[in-house]
């Protein structure tokens, strides 16, 4: 690929285009296995869209000379507007209408993204012989595998929060006032959580994610009303922001220099990915059978049995490699 | 055009796409429930956004 291809604008565009197209269908469709079929060609496009913002907008701080905060931070300014303005939108509507506040949303990122300042891309390519050597290296294996246990445990979490509040009773704007709270405290934790890592062995921080995602589920599994929810999802930032950050910094010192970026890249599909997968089958199966109180009883025992295997892993030799 | 200006599309890029992303992120499994799925069947159709390959722009350079 020759380097004048290699812009991030024209991979955006192309992805934006995308979106637009396969969401319309995506968000038309009724029948299931279309709604898999073009579920995945939307998700194809939509995917790569915020690694590939983000690496924009960390290249064009450096050149304007601001920091990524500045820029990122609003996307979090988008997130929570949108999360409270389509709650009350699709509570109004109904959430079946919910393909027209997210095309305005769309071609917005399309027309601005016309006006974007491109940049050129002189990294090299990431190689799949050193995904294979990393893949041998026991002590990141082992960490990945533990990390997993809480890592579905958020992500059916992520899926089914939202069917469990409609559950409880808790309209449309509910669901989305608890993602805005839930982000909210992500952003504060994101925010302090420099200051705090400095202090302990990186692994404690991982540890008590742990402790604190069970105590979160238990919680869940046994409220009855959809405030208390809401009430808990500072918990979020708690658990999920420290956690990331953690585990994220926990990698960056455990991998030689080199296969950094290739390290991160499968944290990432790990974190995101994998857990995402097991998440949301695990999670919609159990949801079916016995409801959303015994989904988090669940998930509360899978994150508990994850904290005790990472304690396990910083007690052992493995854990004190990094 | 100001340096600080030129930042300007950028920051409505993300503030608009991730704007998008929470509608997806808060609603459609509502919206799949709304449409007559069973939660087992939610489950199969959020299982597919984690496997949309969005390591190819990585494999390709265009990550940090």
């Amino acid at each position: 690929m020759s380097d004048k291809h290699k812009t991030v604008k024209r991979f955006l565009l192309i992805c934006i285009f995308g979106l637009i197209i396969f969401s319309s269908i995506f968000l038309s469709v009724t029948q299931f296995y279309l709604l898999i079929f073009f579920g995945f060609l939307f998700y194809f496009f939509s995917t790569p869209i915020g690694a590939l913002g983000d690496s924009l907008a960390q290249r064009r701080a450096d050149d304007v000379g601001v920091s990524f905060g500045t820029i990122r931070t609003w996307g979090s300014v988008g997130f929570a507007t949108s999360s409270l303005a389509i709650g009350l939108v699709l509570t109004i509507y109904g959430v079946e209408y919910m393909l027209w506040p997210y095309l305005a949303f769309a071609l917005i990122a399309l027309f601005v993204t016309f006006r974007v300042k491109d940049v050129k891309v002189e990294q090299e390519p990431v190689s799949f012989k050193d995904a294979a050597s990393l893949l041998k290296y026991k002590p990141f294996i082992f960490f990945l595998f533990f990390m997993m246990f809480l890592t579905v445990s958020h992500r059916a979490n992520d899926s089914y929060i939202g069917l469990y509040i409609a559950q409880l009773g808790g309209s449309n704007f509910y669901v989305g006032v608890a993602w805005f709270v839930g982000v909210i405290s992500e952003a504060i934790v994101f925010f302090f959580a420099g200051r705090w890592f400095r202090k302990y062995h990186t692994l404690i921080f991982v540890i008590l994610a742990g402790a604190i995602y069970t105590l979160r589920w238990f919680l869940f599994a046994l409220v009855d009303d959809y405030w208390m929810i809401i009430g808990l999802q500072f918990l979020h930032g708690l658990t999920f922001g420290i956690l990331y950050l953690s585990a994220m910094d926990y990698v960056t010192r455990l991998i030689p220099r080199i296969l950094q970026s290739t390290g991160h890249l499968i944290f990432y599909a790990v974190f995101f990915g994998v857990s995402g997968i097991i998440g949301s089958l695990l999670g919609g199966a159990i949801i079916d059978q016995y409801g959303g109180s015994t989904l988090y009883f669940v998930l509360g025992f899978i994150a508990l049995s994850g904290t005790i295997l990472m304690t396990l892993y910083h007690l052992l030799p493995y854990g004190k490699k990094a | 055009m100001s340096e600080q200006q030129s930042l300007t599309p950028l920051k409505a890029l993300l503030f608009a796409f991730h704007a998008t992303n929470t509608i997806i992120i808060s609603y459609l499994p509502l919206y799949l429930a709304e449409r007559g799925l069973t939660g087992s069947e939610i489950g199969f159709v959020l299982a597919v956004g984690p496997l949309a390959p969005n390591y190819i722009p990585t494999f390709l350079g265009l990550y940090e």
